[in-house]
This record gives structure tokens, sequence and C-alpha cells, in this order.
């Protein structure tokens, strides 16, 4: 009788794992919009979210194997401690010490951006990760090639047929599973937002409360609330480098109008995210607020219009920055979901 | 009994030869110089002192219309990549109607450019696609210029670029009874004739000469 319940528990564990190593519909998860957040861009209509397909975009992320010399991974530029971008490099370097014309950008609530980039050249989340890898300063890599490095490798075709049914790696299910990961990278749980959400126990100090008034009557219009960002572009009048010539927009438009024009930035996780602006050129977030309240120069002629300095005191200044030290979220920073795979 | 299987039969015949009436429509796509379909690489005299050589020849042609005494009788919605290094490219087939009219577009249109990334045709592997200013190059037309006692002048033109001011993508008519193949030429030799190479061999980005030169192809394609 024993042996007979030993052999049926064991039949049932082999029908078990039988299943389960036959099962091959992909684990759809939900991509949770924070509450009173505007709808997202993205909308996975062609690439469902999936838990196998999230894990294949994570791996994809941290794998050196998408550069030229396996030298470079997604995450050398853009690091989960810093919010995702290259810290302490005011522009960032990729294969063979190259170096390219513009500080990484975070990757931070992607799922809400309909551009991307400085000056918003790339028009859709899925083919952004195209330019990393081509680019001849990050990985100086060929599409063809990562498509023949990534099929003849031992693991990516198994995790790609689990993740889209078919084992053959396109540049179109690799650029899906990159959006997958990158798409998922949200961060909603700053003090800010508890506070926002009136969660107990969390309040704004006083000095954070005058920030936010301060914030809310200067910077928000451009850093709109709740992403800190308008998604739109603007000059900010920083006079050009000399060096880089960067003209924003206008490379990619041809209209004047958008001379001088970058996108702006989310101001989520700001405290790690330095140095700061398009080129990086401040260090700190205290050279960030001393330039916007006296550094502007209201003459700049490519300002498309005209920008004032804020004239802060300085305890305004001093409550501003600690308004923006609410925006950091360590739950994002440190989710072990976003990190290198284990 | 007899007469319901042969009207069984009769129909089936009936139907089988119905469906053997909608063959398949060929259209076939030539790029030409000097009245002869280009073979790439090789010289080409445009008269006693101009040479010219075609390296690449690559462009999109997309979303064919037939109509039938101007009415749309049917369209498809899709995207066909014609290479000259890949002779079969250029034939495309559809199925047969009884049309008087076709349309399509030269270049991809503004809602593919939009629609991230995509197979096939429109896998950025092709080349055909700008990553850094998202869009697809719906014309490419690469070699050399060379007029006699001067210095040869490669040139390069990728046409594309869908945002307004700037859109590339053009639409050609052609006027056509119905028939199994059908032939599309494009007059390569006529586009060249009309742009100074001298002073614009190269066109790269989106914009106004990119716009331009769309335009000028588009009046180069005939039956």
């Amino acid at each position: 009788m024993k042996y007979r319940i030993l052999f049926f528990t064991f039949c049932i564990c082999a029908l078990g794992l039988i299943s389960f190593q036959f099962k091959s519909e992909p684990t759809i998860i939900e991509f949770n919009v924070p509450k009173k957040w505007p709808k997202p861009i993205y909308s996975f209509q062609n690439n469902p979210l999936t838990e196998e397909g999230f894990q294949l975009g994570g791996k994809l992320f941290y794998d050196p194997i998408l550069s030229r010399d396996s030298t470079i991974s997604c995450a050398s530029c853009h690091l989960q401690y810093t919010g995702f971008t290259h810290v302490d490099h005011n522009v960032s370097h990729g294969i063979e010490g190259r170096k390219g014309t513009r500080n990484s950008p975070v990757l931070i609530n992607l799922a809400w951006n309909s551009t991307f980039h400085w000056d918003g050249g790339v028009n859709h989340l899925e083919v952004q990760g195209i330019n990393p890898i081509q680019h001849p300063a990050e990985m100086d890599e060929k599409l063809e090639h990562v498509l023949k490095k990534l099929n003849a490798s031992s693991t990516y075709p198994s995790l790609f047929k689990a993740a889209f049914g078919t084992d053959q790696i396109t540049t179109s299910n690799l650029m899906k599973a990159l959006t997958l990961f990158t798409v998922s990278l949200v961060s909603s749980d700053s003090k800010y937002d508890k506070v926002m959400r009136k969660e107990k126990g969390v309040q704004f100090s006083e000095q954070e409360k005058n920030g936010l008034k301060i914030f809310r009557n200067n910077c928000a219009v451009c850093h709109k609330e709740p992403l800190f960002t308008s998604t739109t572009f603007a000059s900010n009048g920083l006079k050009m480098d000399s060096l880089l010539k960067d003209v924003g927009r206008y490379a990619i438009t041809h209209n004047p109008t958008d001379s001088m024009l970058f996108k702006i930035p989310t101001l989520r996780n700001v405290e790690f995210t330095f140095p700061y602006m398009h080129d990086g050129r401040y260090k700190k977030l205290k050279d960030v607020i001393n330039y916007y309240s006296d550094g502007i120069d209201p003459s700049v002629s490519y300002l498309s219009k005209p920008l004032k300095p804020f004239h802060f005191n300085d305890t305004e200044k001093k409550d501003l920055l600690s308004f923006l030290l609410t925006l950091t979220d360590k739950a994002f920073l440190y989710n072990p979901r976003y990190s290198f795979p284990k | 009994m007899i007469r319901k299987s042969s009207l069984i039969v009769s129909f089936l015949m009936v139907l089988f030869l119905g469906f053997g009436q909608t063959t398949s429509l060929k259209i076939t796509f030539q790029p030409r110089i000097s009245n002869e379909t280009i073979e790439l690489n090789k010289v080409y005299a445009l008269n006693d002192s101009v040479q010219l050589v075609i390296s690449t020849c690559r462009f999109y042609v997309s979303n064919f219309s037939f109509f039938s005494k101007g009415k749309l009788l049917s369209q498809q919605k899709s995207a066909f990549l014609l290479d000259l290094e890949h002779p079969t490219s250029l034939d495309l087939s559809f199925p047969s109607r009884d049309f008087d009219g076709i349309q399509f577009n030269l270049g991809i249109d503004s809602s593919t450019n939009v629609a991230g990334i995509l197979d096939g045709d429109l896998d950025p592997i092709n080349g055909m696609y700008w990553t850094w200013n998202s869009g697809y190059i719906n014309f490419k037309l690469e070699g050399t210029y060379t007029v006699k006692n001067a210095a040869k002048i490669p040139f390069e033109y990728h046409l594309g670029g869908y945002l307004s001011p700037y859109p590339t993508i053009q639409t050609i008519s052609v006027e056509k009874e119905q028939a199994e193949n059908i032939v599309i030429q494009l007059d390569l030799q006529h586009f060249i004739s009309e742009i100074d190479v001298n002073s614009c061999s190269n066109v790269m980005i989106p914009g106004a000469k990119a716009v331009e030169l769309s335009k000028l192809l588009s009046n180069c394609f005939k039956i």
C-alpha cells in the first residue's frame, strides 16, 4: 500500500514536471500603472509583457555579448544604483574607451515617453536599442553579427523560445525582449510618491514642503508631475559646448526654432544621476540650482522663449534641494528584479 | 442519381475554372539606364563625356491599390524591399483582378515609420533604416559619376524622412489594363541627368533636398 502511494506520488510529480517542461505559453504579467498617473504611451499591443520576455530582456541588458568585443553591456552606461545612467561621466564612454557626445540618459519610466535621446530622434522604444549596439563610440557592433552570436549561443535560443515561441533570434524579438525589460523600469515609490498617496506616517518636512512650493511655481512647467518631465523639448539657455557643438533637436528636425532644444529629463532619482544636463557639465545638483537661479544669460540668442534667471535666495535653494531629494526611490534603485540576473 | 453527380462534377469544374482564372498578377520593377535593365557595377556611357556606375539600388514600394473606373477594388497594406542585388526581389505577385489602374507608394508611410520594430522586408537589418533619426530610407542609390577628363564623383542618395514638413513618400499611379505580367520601368538615367551631381553628390538625411529628389524620382516611373 505504502509503495503504491509512493508510486502515485511519483507519477503525479513526473507528470507535473513533464507538463512544466512542455509549457509553451509565456506567463503574461501585468504592467502596473501607478494610481493617478497618465496612460502609458507604450501599448504592449505587439509585444505583450511576459515574465519570460522580461527576464530575457534583463539578461540581454546585462550581457556584453551585444558589443563588438564583448566588453560593453547596456548596464555599462546605465547602472541601476544611479537611476540607470552613467554616473560620474559627463559624456559616456563605450568600446575601447571611445567617448560619446552626450550624458547617458536615465532609464526611468520609459513607458510614458514617445521619443528617446536628448534630441528625440528615436520615435519608439522598440527601435531605441539598435542605436547603442551600432554606435561606433558605444558597442560598435553590427546587428547581423549580434544575431549570429546570439543564435549560436548555448543559452539564448531556448530563452527566446520560451519568451517568443521561436528559437530563431531576429532583430524584432531581440528588440522586443530589451523593450520588455527597459519599459518595466518604473520608479514610483519615492518619499514624494508616498506623501502624494497619503501613506501613513510619511510626511514632508517644512523644508521639503517649501521646496515643493518653489518647485511648482518655477520648475514644474517643464518637469511636470508625476513624471517630472513634460517629455517635450526645451532650451535651458546653456551655451553650446565649443567642442561638442551639439545643436540638439535641430539636428533631427532642421527647424531653426528647434535649435539647442533638448529633451526635458525626468528628475526622479536626481540625487544619484549626476552629472547633470545633456552634456553633463554640472557635477552637483547645487550647481544646477545655481545655474537656474543666477547663471542663465537672458541674452543667449538661441532661446526660443525668453528665459529669465529665477533668482532664488539661499533658503529657497536649500528648500528646493531638499524637495528634489524626496524624489529618490530606493525601492527602484535597489529592486532585485532590475539587477544583474542571478 | 447520375444527373446529380454530373451536376456536382460540373459545379466543381466551374469552381476549378473560376479559381484557374484568378491567376496571380506579376508586377516587375525594372530600374533602367540607356533603355536597358541596370547591371550593378557596369559602366554606362550616358553620352560622349559622362560615365555612370550604379553600385547600389534599393527601394521600398508599398500599399498597392487596384482600381477599376476610378473605384478601389483592392488594397494590399504591405511593403516590399526591391534590391538590384537580389533580382528576384523585383518581381511582385498579386491576386489578379479586373483592373484598369494601379497605385502604389514609393517608400514607407508614416504609420509604419512609427510602429516600432518590424520584421521581414522592414527589418532594420536590411540597411534601409535610420536608427538615430528613426525612420525608413525609402530609396537608396549609390555609384559613381565621371565626366571625361575630370575626377570620379562618388554619389550616395539616401532618400527618406516621414515627418512634416519633409515627408518623402510618393504616390505613383499607372494606368494599365489587366495583364498577367506588368513591367514598371524606373528611368534612373532621367533621374541622374536632372541632378547636378557635382554640387549634390550626397543626400543622407531627411529634409528639403530629400523631398525634392523623391519628387523627381516619382516622375521616373512608367509602364
